[in-house]
């Protein structure tokens, strides 16, 4: 074959045929991704790829498929050649978490959604939970601009799951105003599992899972990072990230590094016309990973701190139920408010430490055994404008509620190798917790809790069937202290939980192009210490509430099907569930108010009751023409309660997401690449199925906001630049959200132009 | 290898159990000592004509105190028609013996505070505030205050202690409420 003439023009090429080791079979469907050129290759059907337009240089070759380890590779261009590609076999292709960073789930006939690192920078700056709404099925529940926590099918906080870089994430999280503490910078990908998943991840999986994770630590140079920079005009808000890894060689090969870290600033954001006072945020993280691998065993440690403070708009503070009346009334929040990165009195300062170790082991039978060990330490301080009646210059400075809990879990994890179709994986696992509050306003009693799990997955997998069934075993023990207001001597309450739970599931792959999937999941979760021992005011939202000490665990079932299909021009994917809880433990309002010195509250009570939640979720994706293409999403949950014949209070609104997007690929100037723009309209209906008196307000009107995109990339010989200008609500609509808690206070917030740079070096 | 992962998974499990006896949640905090509660609204009337006649009406938030003895749970306050009393608003902790007294920080932090009165059901009542604080021009506090009666009648009387940090400006709308009683007014 010819060499092609060298120099600017790019008209090389690179093609071969896919080979998996060992058994020399050639693969279809291996996705190619050249990092330099930001393009995607799939091989055909007898796999054989092929990837032109090269310029001479060095481009990374990244290769994936099903059932195989990724891997990649530099590849120096200088003439148009033949190469075969070799893959390896992945014994472990049923995991999900991981300990290793392997990437495929643990249960492969629930729904999965990936967020890529390109949808990761397009949603860069923004809370967790804003970031994962692009997902059908998916919402966020907020308090305010920067508290966010993700909805899955209408479930959250402890019915979600976060597997934080493959350790569960453990804080306060049965608070709605309690977010998650996880920087978002530190993943390349997010997973969201929907469906109930506790066989494989342990209690709290009713709704799904959500898997943050990093990208595996294999750096390909000695040196090399990633920089992120977003600057948004609403809340002047600003984040800067930076990453660095590198690796050993010599003596050293095998060893491997990382160092990253965040800082994020924001003032007062405001809505379509008025500020929202005190509701600045301050954010600084850091993550440091080291690993050393082998050909057949590795070990990994990772040490991660969060630290934020959030300001808690002002005019959210209410002391009773007349107050928060005459705030919904007001067009207006009372006190106006200007610009100001200032954060007074009310805020929730936090950190968050992680600490993590892993070790992995692969047999000469290919089975492989994994460890993980990890540590977490979640302090939580929460500062109210109501100073404390005193005089005590030193009680004034304390926060009013201090909430300090410290989790150490093992894991113990075995993969099997494949044998007869057959592949298992199975666990063992263990949790100590210690919870301890301080506080001026009592709210929940200090406890410890322990946690052990065992469980088995088995998969039978032959040609275009997969079938796959799993069981767990979980036992916990909560001992509660208290203290008894007369004597002042401490007292303790204990009480056990343990359940079975189970999955069973199987997909089909009609061709290339169809495939379904069907599971029956199920999960369970023992009743929080608030639910369980709650006795007060719940701020910001003018309710008493009262707990229940001999609530029950709550189990779900959960029915999906899904069907998927893909093709070069056309992709639709949907999913419908039908989510059964029984005993679902909820706050049920009395018909009696409780009269406190500061007013009269409405009363809630924590009891419990069978619930269903059903819904779809729907994303279609069209290409009108080559460059031009049309993408519509639908999410619709529907929640009812079976014991009391009713609806269930704070469920998503019907939610739809239509964008055109036109691909300009590298029509722009000069060396600028993968042009594109977008736009978008977001709309939310209104929510008309709640149940009556258990809200101060009705559910607010639907609404409809206009998003925009533009963006491109910058290779150069050592940089890669990445460009994103987004404008979010562009009309500047005022309008409220039925799941953001602040809709009793203000509008949600007005137009945001954000402009996100990314560089990798 | 496998020494080096046996070895990590058995530091793993010592740290575990290390971890596993540290025990700071046995130790409950008790509440703060300085630390008051707002337990209790008592209004105290003295007859601006004749200082033997004093008048004392009280409520007392019964889920902090179960069960408040009459004296601190007397919600009832009889005065005089067409007269007028001087009243001072006192806030109490009743938790403690003898009674914390809120008041003090509630006057120690009086540019923040406003306590606001509305009359309903039909008393023969005004009531008009006496005291000042140091704002900026200065604004009334109301722990102080004149009541005076009209005709015989009977009716309600709403006291609130509105906290306003940084936004008091006479009006009673900024602010939450602290406290938020009914008492009845007797005029006789």
């Amino acid at each position: 074959m010819a060499a092609i003439q060298a120099g600017a023009q790019c008209h090389l090429s690179v093609s071969g045929h896919m080979l998996s080791t060992g058994a020399q079979e050639k693969i279809p469907g291996v996705t190619i991704f050249i990092r330099e050129t930001n393009r995607y290759v799939l091989s055909d059907s007898a796999g054989a790829y092929y990837v032109d337009s090269l310029c001479p240089g060095a481009y990374t070759f990244i290769v994936t498929a099903i059932g195989y380890d990724s891997s990649t590779l530099r590849l120096r261009i200088t003439k148009t050649q033949h190469k075969d590609l070799w893959l390896m076999a992945n014994i472990r292709q049923l995991q999900a978490v991981q300990v290793t960073g392997e990437k495929k789930p643990d249960i492969s006939t629930v729904t999965a959604t990936h967020i890529g690192a390109r949808q990761l920078f397009q949603a860069g700056g923004q809370t967790l939970g804003e970031t994962l709404k692009s997902v059908p099925g998916l919402n966020s529940i907020q308090t305010g601009p920067s508290i966010s926590k993700p909805v899955i099918h209408g479930l959250h906080s402890n019915r979600v799951l976060i597997l934080n870089n493959g350790v569960r994430q453990e804080g306060q999280q049965w608070g709605t105003e309690h977010a998650p503490e996880i920087d978002p910078f530190i993943a390349d990908r997010i997973t969201i599992i929907k469906g109930a998943a506790s066989v494989r991840y342990g209690s709290d999986a009713l709704a799904g899972v959500l898997l943050v994770e990093p990208r595996p630590l294999e750096p390909e140079r000695n040196l090399e990072g990633e920089a992120n920079l977003v600057a948004g005009s609403n809340g002047r808000s600003g984040a800067t990230s930076l990453l660095i890894q590198g690796k050993g060689d010599g003596w050293l090969d095998g060893f491997n590094w990382r160092a990253q870290g965040t800082l994020k600033k924001a003032g007062n954001f405001s809505t379509a016309h008025y500020y929202l006072k005190n509701t600045g945020l301050e954010e600084e993280d850091f993550s440091l990973t080291a690993n050393y691998k082998k050909k057949n065993f590795g070990v990994e440690t990772y040490y991660s701190q969060f630290h934020n403070k959030v300001g808690i708009f002002e005019g959210s503070h209410v002391g009773n139920v007349a107050d928060l009346d005459s705030a919904f009334k007001r067009s207006r929040p009372i006190t106006p408010s200007y610009f100001s990165y200032d954060i007074a009195r009310t805020y929730q300062q936090i950190v968050h430490k992680l600490f993590k170790t892993t070790a992995w082991y692969v047999f000469h039978n290919g089975g492989k055994i994994e460890a993980q060990f990890s540590d977490q330490r979640n302090k939580r301080d929460e500062y109210d404008i109501d100073l404390p009646y005193t005089t005590d210059p030193n009680i004034l400075k304390l926060p009013q509620i201090s909430f300090q809990i410290q989790t150490q879990t093992i894991d113990l994890l075995y993969h099997t190798p494949t044998r007869h179709h057959f592949t298992g994986t199975y666990g063992i696992s263990g949790e100590t917790q210690g919870n301890v509050f301080r506080g001026i306003r009592y709210l929940v009693p200090n406890f410890r809790n322990y946690n052990g799990g065992a469980f088995a997955i088995e998969k039978w997998s032959k040609d275009k069937l997969t079938l796959e069934a799993g069981v767990r075993y979980d036992y916990r023990w909560l001992r509660v202290y208290k203290l008894n207001g007369t004597t002042l001597q401490t007292y303790h309450n204990t009480s056990t939980y343990s359940n079975v739970t189970g999955t069973i599931g199987a997909s089909y792959r009609v061709n290339d192009k169809l495939s379904f999937t069907t599971n029956i999941g199920s999960a369970w979760r023992a009743p929080s210490v608030n639910e369980l021992y709650i006795d007060g005011i719940h701020l910001s939202a003018a309710s008493y509430e009262k707990g229940d000490s001999s609530l029950r665990s709550e189990r779900s079932y959960d029915f999906t099907v899904s069907g998927k299909y893909e093709s070069e021009r056309f992709f639709a994917e949907i999913a419908l569930y039908d989510n059964i809880i029984n005993d679902f433990i909820y706050a049920r309002p009395a018909l009696t108010p409780i009269t406190l010195i500061s007013g009269t509250y409405p009363l809630f009570n924590y009891t419990q009751a069978n619930v269903n939640l059903k819904g779809l979720d729907a994303e279609m994706r069209y290409k009108i023409l080559p460059r031009l293409s049309i993408d519509s999403k639908v999410s619709l949950v529907r929640g009812w309660n079976k014991t009391i014949h009713d609806w269930l209070i704070f469920m998503p609104a019907d939610r739809f997401d239509n964008s055109i997007r036109l691909d300009l690929g590298d029509r722009g100037w000069g060396a600028t690449k993968n042009w594109y723009i977008s736009t978008g309209l977001l709309t939310v209906l209104k929510q008309t199925r709640t149940p009556p008196n258990s809200d101060y307000v009705p559910p607010p009107d639907g609404y409809s906001l206009l998003n925009a995109n533009i963006g491109f990339e910058w290779p150069g010989r050592r940089h890669h630049w990445y460009f994103d200008l987004a404008g979010y609500n562009i009309t500047n609509t005022a309008y409220r959200d039925y799941l953001n808690k602040f809709r009793y206070y203000c509008d949600d917030l007005g137009i945001n132009v954000v402009l996100r740079t990314k560089m990798s070096f | 290898m496998r020494k080096g992962f046996c070895l990590t998974l058995t530091a793993g499990l010592i740290m575990l159990f290390f971890y596993a006896c540290k025990k700071d949640e046995k130790t409950v905090s008790p509440p703060l000592p300085g630390n008051e509660f707002l337990t209790t609204v008592r209004l105290v009337a003295t007859n601006t004509a004749d200082a033997n006649d004093v008048q004392v009406a009280t409520i007392t938030d019964t889920t902090i105190i179960a069960h408040p003895a009459d004296s601190i749970n007397h919600p009832t306050l009889t005065l005089k028609a067409g007269s007028t009393y001087n009243v001072s608003v006192l806030f109490l902790d009743e938790t403690k013996t003898p009674a914390g007294n809120v008041t003090d920080d509630i006057y120690d932090r009086r540019n923040y505070h406003l306590l606001c009165f509305d009359i309903s059901g039909g008393a023969t009542l005004t009531v008009a505030r006496t005291d000042l604080d140091t704002n900026n021009p200065p604004l009334p506090i109301g722990l102080q205050d004149k009541f005076t009666t009209g005709a015989a009648s009977t009716g309600t009387l709403n006291v609130q202690l509105r906290h306003q940090p940084n936004a008091k400006n006479g009006s009673c709308d900024p602010g939450s409420s602290d406290a938020d009683v009914d008492f009845n007014i007797v005029i006789n």
